[in-house]
């Protein structure tokens, strides 16, 4: 078994999903906070 | 060249104290969001996909991560990377298939024990309980002390008080912005650290490529063995194959079951989104395993080159092998990038400080103090009790974390002292979802045989040519054993009163 390429495969697969997965998470991340936010508002502000 | 010399200047120091002040704010906006308790620990469970990500790897991608992974890539070189390997595997099956988080997210428990309860009754829930906060609280033991040395080593501070200092600060911000906002202040932090943190660690790895260069980062350093530096299981390797025997089994039952990462599955708005989650996660799972090694090994190339650096490492008193990484990126990385960098990473401790302080505080509420008084107490009392446990636990951290100097390397540490808990919780969970035969008896046998791994971190475990039956991997295999044999032949031989009158 050929270690060495297995683990340049590991380093470079692992670096580019990372990347692609950061500008996914921040993006659908922002627009889960603002829906967070609301649901936990919710329940106050109806008995109000 | 000097062991401290270092990049980080003025304005490195700037952009980490003002990034530190970040959290606080958030932890008092988000107050007016916390009116019971489930809005304390589990953000009323309502995570959605993408947030819930950023908080599970803010979670599970910690300053102490970064530096027991750094440890073991420089310590164990590429091999290091199987641990990434198995644990990406474990997390995307548990992801793919729902296992055991599907059902746990299905029966709206907040924490782990609280399923003991509901399938196999109080005692099991208390005993579980304590056990659990035991392994939590013993396996976040070491984390002030490992993001100390980061910061020593990254600002170039190397006066023995600094050690002090630096786990003092970083101690009170964390408690001060957890006691205050709880679970959405948690997610919230995690959300902005799990994007500063991230886009530090890929400009680290730039740097670092750019000053190892990428042929020579495959190439073996002097004075390390070949055939180890790669393969975990080659012949000579500290490694080997029970330990990574070990390494499957802890990554399964920790993907499923480490209770502050489990958290995150419990708060998701749903199963399915539980699922979800654990199978986008384990992209980041692998990042925070393979980037952190990849810096230890440059940092090991980078040393092995220099022979002042090789000498502290590897003199008669040598400097402490957490040191490689920070003190190697103190050097290689531009003053600026450094400090954000730092920030990041120091972003990273709180993260999982906060989340770890919030875990295994509310288990002692909720799973040791609750159903100790029959549950008689009040939404407030819980709250209050779960606060007081944040700072009685912080205080805990800071007096071990002076005192304690693990005998095996970080990442074993935590291994063993995750085991305490993990041994006995996986097979628990598992027989009491999977299996109708599990019994209360077969549960305490199981939970009591995970006690068995903490003597992985005693003192005969220390040195070389230790013998196989007395390290802390042989500990660690042989407690989930124990505790999966325990809860069949308890079973069997001791089954439940009620399910043999239900069969009768």
């Amino acid at each position: 078994m050929n270690w060495e390429f297995l683990w340049k495969f590991i380093l470079i697969f692992t670096l580019s999903t990372y990347s692609v997965l950061v500008v996914i998470v921040f993006f659908g991340g922002l627009k889960n906070i603002v829906d967070m936010l609301k649901d936990l508002k919710m329940p106050a502000d109806q008995s109000e | 060249m000097d062991v401290f010399t270092t990049n980080f200047g003025t304005i490195d120091w700037i952009i980490v104290l003002v990034y530190i002040c970040i959290p606080v704010v958030i932890g008092i906006l988000v107050r007016k969001y916390v009116r019971q308790l489930s809005d304390f620990i589990v953000a009323g469970r309502s995570l959605r996909l993408f947030i819930a990500i950023a908080t599970m790897t803010g979670t599970e991608l910690g300053l102490v991560t970064v530096m027991y992974n750094a440890e073991m890539g420089f310590l164990h070189g590429f091999s290091a990377f199987h641990i990434a390997v198995i644990e990406f595997s474990c997390i995307l099956a548990i992801g793919l298939t729902g296992f055991i988080v599907y059902r746990l997210r299905q029966k709206k428990v907040m924490t782990i024990p609280e399923f003991y309860e509901e399938r196999f009754g109080r005692k099991v829930r208390i005993v579980g309980g304590t056990i659990l906060a035991l392994g939590g609280i013993l396996n976040m033991g070491l984390f002030l002390q490992a993001g100390a040395r980061f910061m020593m080593g990254v600002t170039g501070y190397s006066n023995p008080a600094g050690l002090q200092l630096f786990m003092s600060v970083m101690l009170i911000m964390v408690l001060i912005y957890t006691v205050l906002g709880g679970m959405v202040s948690v997610v919230l932090n995690d959300f902005l650290q799990f994007v500063v943190l991230s886009i530090g660690m890929l400009i680290g790895c730039y740097f670092i490529i750019v000053k190892i260069g990428w042929g020579s980062l495959f190439e073996v350093p002097a004075p390390v063995d070949t055939g180890s530096w790669f393969n975990p299981v080659a012949k000579g390797s500290e490694l080997g194959p029970i330990y990574v025997i070990f390494m499957v089994v802890l990554s399964l039952s920790a993907g499923a079951l480490w209770q502050s990462g489990t958290l995150r599955a419990l708060s998701a708005k749903s199963p399915k989104v539980a699922k979800q989650l654990y199978t986008w996660s384990s992209i980041s799972y692998m990042a925070r395993r393979v980037i952190p090694m990849f810096w230890g090994i440059s940092a090991f190339i980078f040393v092995s080159q220099t022979p002042q650096l090789l000498a502290a490492f590897q003199g008669p008193e040598p400097l402490n092998s957490q040191f490689g990484m920070p003190i190697f990126l103190a050097k290689v990385i531009p003053s600026g990038f450094l400090g954000l960098l730092a920030a990041g990473m120091f972003a990273a401790f709180m993260s999982t400080h906060d989340s770890y302080l919030l875990s295994w505080s509310s288990v002692i509420t909720q799973d040791i103090i609750a159903p100790l008084k029959k549950n008689r107490l009040s939404d407030t009392m819980r709250l209050l009790i779960t606060r007081i446990s944040i700072v009685c636990i912080g205080l805990f951290l800071l007096i071990w974390g002076l005192w304690f100097e693990a005998p095996v390397s970080l990442w074993n540490y935590m291994a063993v002292t995750g085991t305490i808990y993990l041994a006995g919780a996986f097979t628990v969970v598992v027989a009491g979802l999977y299996w109708k035969k599990a019994s209360t008896t077969g549960a305490m046998i199981a939970l009591f045989a995970g006690l068995l791994a903490i003597l992985g971190i005693g003192p005969w475990t220390q040195g070389e040519n230790v013998s196989w039956y007395l390290t802390d991997k042989f500990f660690g295999v042989t407690a989930f054993i124990i505790a999966f044999l325990g809860m069949v032949v308890g079973s069997y031989l001791f089954p439940d009163k009620q399910k043999l009158k239900e069969a009768g």
